[in-house]
């Protein structure tokens, strides 16, 4: 009976090898899909694969941004260093190979351990050099770094990894776990614009001795923004060596009192709600007081002005009389329902909440009507300056070509009457003989816009000489598509601007220049002159 | 190459014409193997926990000596010593398996082994061969006397030692004793009847230590759903397969030993499918077969029912330690950490396969003088009717 017994369990024991052999054999022979090799599907879902890359970003256009290369690193084995003599050469070389102290990689050297990290990041060149000074006390370890070869050009935006590539700033931030799984992200940026409006911008900043500036460039349908630059900037490729005023975003942290573009908003407000007319006049040749509160013009006129004048001639006497009777509860509803009270919203960790007065008096209501007494980001000024001209749609701002969250359809702040008459109103400002922006007049394509000039506050009071001087564009102003907002930050008076120093002197060349030179980018044909 | 004449009547002669000299030279060729595969896998996992490239290697080769020595030794025995011995090696094992519940250092969730004189053992080797010992002579007692209730003690004792290794918990090595002992009682001729119930009662047992032993139920839980947790062993144990192809990448080539921790001791079938490629590997596994298949034939001539079950348990426990192991790396079977007879790293592993091998070769020797049990036809159990009243209704 054994016997039998004996061969029944080697059968089952050889069914068992069998089974195993045949395993093994479409394994190795490729015969089964396996569920795990790198030709299957589960990698993609898998975190634990131990070197997958971070995810690439790039612009509109497929340009990369940011990108992880393979750049290995460099260790040391110090047990195996023979001797002191020894020890000194190696950091002697590879301080010539590399850009690092001698004195640096000696202190490495002396450590205790078989593994000592010496420099991370090298390049193949980098790699050779060091592999032919021939030291078997060194090695390579493979790893990973964060690579941006824009470099400074979209740094605010991008943001920056620390140096175990995680995303510390920016988009790197907002969707790391997006950039970890890994799929690369597309934003709404075209390095091309990014690239005009920054050089523009720098230029008027150089002129005009400024301490900083920005420029954001934005649909006003769908609010992708396809430019959004602010100076100072910093290399991504180094955070460790940005000064904190660069990594600073002026367009997204930075709070401004946004001066005189903020009379688009009031007087829409007024328009829409009916309070004025487009043909009412106003008597400006008067300071406008109230309470202990005087409100004085830049320039003042003597002669009624229409309502499109008070507009183009930026007359903060008229749009103040305009917020009087407007009132306090009405503008503040319309502020709030443009997004000015509220947090800014953008694919970006960086958003600021407006500083706004800690009670909101009536006096309030009048300053704030030609944008004082409140400060807003640029993307709050552009977003809400989209849905004046895009006949009264709010959009919202966004960075990413296919967003991971809705957006809200459609946010109607304003009738498209009301949008029509301010587009009029813009349009005069560049096109007038009179108007405040005619420095953005650019050839062949129909624009508007409005100028911005405040007064920076030091110790509690305004200061005269300290100017925040920004010009908003839309154009085409008929049938608005794009909008840009450039501020610039202190800007002094030139001997070629007379000693002036304001948005329409600073900030709307800039805007003239950057359109004529994007327009045919977006696909706009100039309009034949006669 | 040897020079023994056949009328040598030395112990060494005797013992070199009546040794199963097949056995022997695959076992040695299956060393060979183990030292190659070591020195491919273990520098890597070596230097990765900082320590000298050849330390797996030279601790391998020294264990492997002292393993060859016992085995050789083991088979020189006359069957009353082999009895003697295992009788001893299991209560000295048996004792340490309590002292490790006791006093053992736990390693990944187990505690498993026991620090001795600067070197850490793992008794649950060694009670393996020793119970398959203990265990077949109490049972082939039994078809001799029938007064002798072996087959009860027998239980008795596998009982006990099974609850201690599920106390570790060890579900791997529980599992090897438990077909050790089902193996003997079904050779011992227990009704098929019986079989089944036994059958019945291993996939119960199964069942609940799934679901009360939290460790064998995360093991079993990603067996079954791969993409339910970390497999990433797996993952880089199938690949390697993939990667290494018909004719493998070459000794030392391979990557999966840079990913596995395990890769010289549970992972080390991987290694080899990787750097050997399918060729080689399949031959080691027909190696593997053959030991086995030589070792149970060797078994079924034998007129000795202690030799009969003896060896029986101890390949049936060499065939499954294979087959876990080959069974992990081909993701057949569950993940469970179980070494390749004398292939994979590991101290106790290889002391206790060479305990083992040399039980086998001792109870394989056509010269044996049979022991207590060689008057009766042992071919039949009689006795196994009247223990068990109730299947001979």
């Amino acid at each position: 009976m054994a016997r039998t017994r004996i061969i029944i369990i080697l059968g089952f024991l050889m069914l068992g090898f069998a089974i195993m052999s045949w395993r093994l054999t479409s394994l190795s022979l490729l015969l089964t899909e396996n569920n795990y090799t790198s030709h299957g599907k589960k990698e993609n879902n898998s975190s634990s694969f131990a070197y997958a890359p971070r995810a690439d970003i790039t612009d509109r256009n497929g340009i990369v941004l940011a990108t992880t290369l393979k750049m290995p690193m460099l260790y040391a084995d110090p047990t195996i260093i023979p001797s002191m003599e020894v020890l000194n050469n190696i950091a002697l070389d590879i301080s010539q190979v590399l850009p690092v102290d001698k004195e640096t990689i000696a202190k490495k050297l002396h450590r205790s351990g078989r593994f000592i990290p010496l420099f991370k990041g090298l390049t193949p060149k980098q790699q050779k050099d060091i592999n032919e000074l021939g030291y078997p006390s060194l090695g390579f370890r493979e790893s990973f770094r964060r690579v941006y070869p824009e470099q400074n050009l979209v740094s605010h935006i991008l943001g920056y990894t620390d140096s175990d590539g995680l995303g510390i700033a920016g988009i790197e931030k907002q969707y790391e776990e997006t950039l970890t799984k890994p799929s690369s992200i597309a934003l709404t940026i075209d390095v091309r614009l990014q690239h005009i409006l920054k050089r523009e911008l720098k230029k008027s900043i150089n002129n005009f001795e400024a301490i900083g500036g920005s420029g954001v460039i934005m649909n006003v349908k769908n609010g992708e923004i396809l430019a959004m630059v602010s100076l100072p900037d910093f290399d991504p490729n180094l955070p460790s060596k940005a000064k904190k005023i660069e990594l600073f975003n002026r367009n997204t942290t930075g709070v401004f009192e946004m001066g005189s573009t903020f009379k688009l908003f009031s007087i829409a407000a007024a328009l829409e709600y009916g309070t004025v007319k487009e043909s009412d006049k106003f008597n400006v040749s008067e300071p406008f007081k109230f309470g202990s509160h005087t409100i004085k013009d830049f320039h003042r006129e003597k002669k009624p002005l229409k309502l499109s004048e008070v507009f183009s001639h930026s007359s903060n006497i008229g749009t103040a009389q305009i917020a009087e009777k407007l009132g306090t509860e009405k503008l503040r509803k319309f502020y709030k329902n443009l997004g000015l009270l509220n947090r800014l919203e953008l694919d970006l960790p960086e958003r600021a909440y407006p500083l706004l007065p800690r009670k909101w008096r009536d006096i309030n209501t009048i300053t704030a009507s030609y944008g004082h007494g409140m400060a807003v980001t640029s993307v709050h000024l552009v977003r809400a300056a989209s849905a004046i001209v895009n006949n009264g749609i709010l959009p919202t701002p966004r960075l990413l070509m296919t967003p991971k969250k809705k957006y809200n359809p459609e946010i109607r702040i304003i009738s498209a009457k009301t949008s029509k008459i301010m587009r009029g109103f813009l349009a005069k400002v560049i096109n007038d003989e009179k108007g405040t922006g005619k420095k953005a007049f650019v050839a062949g394509y129909d624009m508007g816009g409005k100028t911005g000039t405040a007064e920076k506050i030091t110790s509690k009071k305004y200061d005269e000489k300290l100017l925040y001087s920004s010009f908003l564009g839309v154009f085409p102003i008929s049938e608005p598509e794009y909008i840009i907002l450039v501020s610039i930050d202190e800007p002094k008076g030139q001997k070629d601007s007379y000693g002036f120093a304001t948005g329409g002197w600073t900030a709307a060349p800039v805007i003239g220049k950057v359109v004529s030179e994007i327009a045919p980018l977006l696909g706009m044909i100039p309009q034949q002159q006669e | 190459m040897f020079s023994i004449d056949r009328t040598d009547k030395s112990i060494l002669g005797q013992w070199w014409w009546s040794v199963d000299r097949w056995l022997l030279f695959s076992l040695f060729t299956l060393m060979l193997a183990g030292i190659i595969l070591v020195m491919a896998a273990s520098p890597a996992v070596a230097e990765r926990i900082h320590l000298p490239p050849f330390h797996f290697v030279v601790k391998h080769l020294i264990f492997l000596m002292m393993s060859v020595f016992i085995m050789l030794s083991l088979s020189l025995l006359k069957l009353r010593n082999i009895w003697r011995i295992g009788l001893v090696l299991l209560i000295g094992s048996m004792i340490m398996l309590i002292t490790t519940l006791v006093f053992g250092a736990d390693i990944k969730g187990s505690s498993r082994w026991i620090h001795l004189f600067g070197f850490s053992l793992q008794p649950s080797e060694f009670v393996k061969p020793a119970l398959a010992v203990v265990g077949a002579w109490l049972i082939a007692k039994q078809c001799n006397e029938n007064k002798f209730n072996g087959l009860l003690i027998s239980t008795i004792i596998y009982l006990m030692v099974l609850c201690l290794l599920i106390k570790q918990p060890d579900f791997g090595m529980s599992f090897v004793t438990f077909s050790i002992w089902a193996t003997q009682i079904f050779l011992a001729g227990i009704p098929f009847a019986l079989v089944c119930l036994i059958i019945m009662i291993g996939i119960v047992a199964v069942v609940i230590a799934y679901m009360t032993l939290p460790h064998v139920h995360n093991r079993i839980e990603r067996f079954l759903n791969p993409s339910s947790g970390d497999n990433y062993q797996i993952e880089k144990s199938l690949d390697s397969f993939n990667h290494g192809g018909l004719f493998g990448t070459g000794p030392g080539e391979g990557q999966v030993k840079m990913y596995l921790p395990d890769a010289h001791a549970d992972f080390i079938f991987a290694v080899a499918g990787e750097e050997f490629g399918l060729i080689l590997t399949l031959l080691l596994i027909a190696l593997f077969g053959f030991i086995i298949v030589r070792s149970m034939l060797r078994a079924i001539n034998n007129k000795d029912m202690f030799c009969i079950l003896a060896v029986a348990g101890i390949s049936v426990q060499f065939a499954l330690q294979t087959l876990i192991h080959m069974g992990s790396s081909l993701q057949i079977l569950p993940a469970k950490g179980m070494t390749l007879p004398f292939i994979s790293y590991g101290g106790s592993s290889l002391l206790s396969m060479g305990i083992s091998m040399g039980i086998v070769l001792a109870m394989t020797r056509k010269d044996q003088d049979k022991y207590v049990f060689s008057n009766k036809d042992t071919r039949s159990l009689p006795t196994v009717r009247a223990v068990y009243p109730f299947f001979n209704k």
